[in-house]
């Protein structure tokens, strides 16, 4: 199975959630290099109030080694 | 008994048999609302001590034969001592199984290790095919598969519980909020993929696992085809709590699948970029959206066989929490962020091998024999991959992600009778048959062999330096090979 290392540059230091696992974070967008396998992932972050304030949908090709992304506002926020 | 009763009773109890309704036993719940705050969830135990140490054990399918060579290894564990004072075996994180792998599992979770005792009194050194055989075939036991809600696994089942479960659930499991954390597989029957018993899985299936038993996801894990009947779950779509969730299906299940609003022909399928993935996650969405989907695409039930058949060492779920973000827990990003740093990973491969004629005879093997081979040969043989793909993932994929740490406190430990160089004790292991009845001097040699084959093994060194344990007073495979009286 491929892998590729993600950076987020877009919130800076907020939590990241990926796909949906609101049960834990995977680590912070400032400090932490995600590893995610390829394909379909999303990234995620949340408010004070627990709804999705950032967002971002990506793909990663299976030759594709590292990304650098940028989440995208939700606005309103959604409820998870 | 007189003749007329002899044969009275059996007419009886087949008379019932031809004139009962076809009602079958709804086995889940429906849950009452989808909360990753809630049920049997990784984030509701409380965690082990040594926090930044992932220690993952796998136990595999063969009757009796892997139930004891599971225990074997536990108690070797159990005799690995911790600078803290505990034992590895209560160090154990994630405990995954599939068929007999799954009795001893099923019992760790719920028992640990004061179980292991019981584990052997109770069950392993009890005669199960023929508690099995009595409750079936009496003429009580014959007029109760007769009536409604009542099938051949039902006798499994009752036996786990008279023996070992005692009725506990998942939510037994919840209330003690201990580690390990359990994962018990079976296989879907249509589908010939993986399921494990997890509360996400049952969400997709507006279920509640806490309310499950577990002698019955154990009897799942390990109906073996054609003389037992599968478990057969309900899928409770629809249903409230799926629509008062705020999104659904849930996102683990649709990243990996093409956009459903896109033009299927515009680019390649998602697909290219991870097939597992991608096949993994169209059949959850199966489950899911079966509230939704045209009739012909509905999964209104869910039929378990033998784990076995898709996956006989129990690495698929494990091994999805290492390689993806998709699972709860995520080991993946838990390393990603530093939170993990050691991982010691011990797979147990009871697989057998046993003797035969056929290849040294011209005849055309027979109807049983044909039938016995196209239902073990996959079991036994699939494991050999699965093993492969995680010694690749583990010391070849996370190296080439820079998780430096974790490569360099990695110790994987495989168990299996095939490590045995000497090839007389390592036939007469693999020849043990796979049943729930074993003879003592087999049972000995077991509880034995999987204590050496651990200490045994190159990694076992590494599993010492990681945890810092002191190395146990464990049999050699000399002395156990040079003790076995079978």
């Amino acid at each position: 199975m491929p892998f590729a290392k993600i950076t987020v540059t877009k919130p800076l230091n907020r939590l990241i959630y990926i796909n949906g696992g609101y049960e834990q974070s995977a680590g912070n967008s400032s400090t932490t290099t995600f590893r995610v396998p390829s394909g379909g992932h999303v990234f995620e972050t949340l408010d004070g109030d627990d709804a999705v304030d950032f967002r971002k949908a990506f793909r990663v090709r299976r030759n594709e080694r590292k990304k650098s992304i940028e989440l995208d506002r939700v606005d309103p926020p959604e409820p998870i | 008994m007189s003749l007329s009763r002899a044969v009275t009773w059996p007419a009886i109890a087949l008379l019932f048999a031809a004139l009962a309704a076809c009602a079958y036993p709804t086995r889940n719940q429906e849950v009452a609302s989808i909360d990753h705050r809630q049920g049997y969830r990784w984030n509701n135990l409380d965690q082990n001590p040594l926090e930044d140490t992932l220690v993952v054990v796998t136990a595999s399918g063969g009757g009796t034969r892997a139930t004891a060579l599971a225990l074997s290894v536990l108690k070797g564990l159990h005799a690995t001592r911790l600078p803290n004072g505990r034992s590895l075996a209560q160090e154990v994180d994630v405990i995954s199984s599939v068929s007999g792998g799954s009795v001893t599992a099923g019992y760790f979770a719920l028992e640990g290790p004061r179980g292991f005792d019981s584990l052997e009194e109770d069950f392993i050194r009890q005669d199960g095919m023929e508690a099995l055989l009595v409750a079936g075939l009496n003429p009580y036991g014959l007029a109760k598969l007769a009536t409604d809600g009542t099938e051949r696994i039902d006798l499994l089942i009752d036996y786990l519980d008279e023996q070992l479960f005692d009725g506990a659930t998942y939510q037994t499991l919840l209330d003690n909020r201990k580690q390990p954390y359990l994962l018990l597989n079976a296989a879907d029957m249509v589908e010939g993929v993986p399921f494990s018993f997890t509360q996400r899985k049952f969400d997709l299936l507006c279920s509640d696992l806490a309310k499950f038993p577990l002698a019955t996801a154990v009897a799942a894990s390990a109906a073996f085809p054609v003389a037992l009947s599968p478990v057969t779950l309900t899928n409770h779509q629809p249903c409230a709590a799926i629509e008062n969730t705020p999104r659904w299906p849930p996102r683990w299940v649709t990243v990996s699948l093409d956009p459903p609003d896109e033009d299927p022909f515009a680019q390649p399928s998602i697909w290219y970029d991870n097939p597992q993935r991608t096949s993994h996650a169209r059949t959850e969405n199966a489950y899911a959206r079966t509230g939704k989907a045209p009739e012909a695409e509905q999964k209104q039930y869910v039929h378990l066989l033998d784990g076995g058949i898709a996956d006989n060492l129990g690495v698929f779920e494990p091994y999805r929490m290492l390689a993806t973000g998709d699972s709860d827990p995520s080991f993946l990003n838990q390393m990603s962020n530093g939170q993990i740093t050691k991982l010691v990973f011990i797979v147990v491969n009871a697989r057998s091998f046993a003797d035969s004629n056929l290849d040294r005879s011209r005849a055309t093997p027979g109807f049983l024999d044909m039938l016995m081979a196209s239902i073990s040969a996959p079991i036994d043989r699939t494991t050999a991959g699965t093993a492969d793909q995680l010694r690749e993932l583990l010391f070849t994929a996370f190296e080439s992600l820079e998780l430096n740490e974790v490569v360099e406190n990695t110790a994987l430990i495989q168990v299996d009778f095939d490590a045995i160089a000497d090839r007389a004790c390592r036939r007469k292991f693999q020849s043990i048959a796979t049943s729930w009845t074993l003879k003592d001097e087999e049972i000995d040699g077991l509880l034995q062999v999987g204590g050496a084959l651990l200490a045994n093994d190159p990694d076992f060194k590494a599993l010492l330096r990681i945890t810092g344990a002191a190395a146990p007073a464990l049999p050699s495979l000399r002395e156990v090979c040079g003790a076995l009286s079978f």
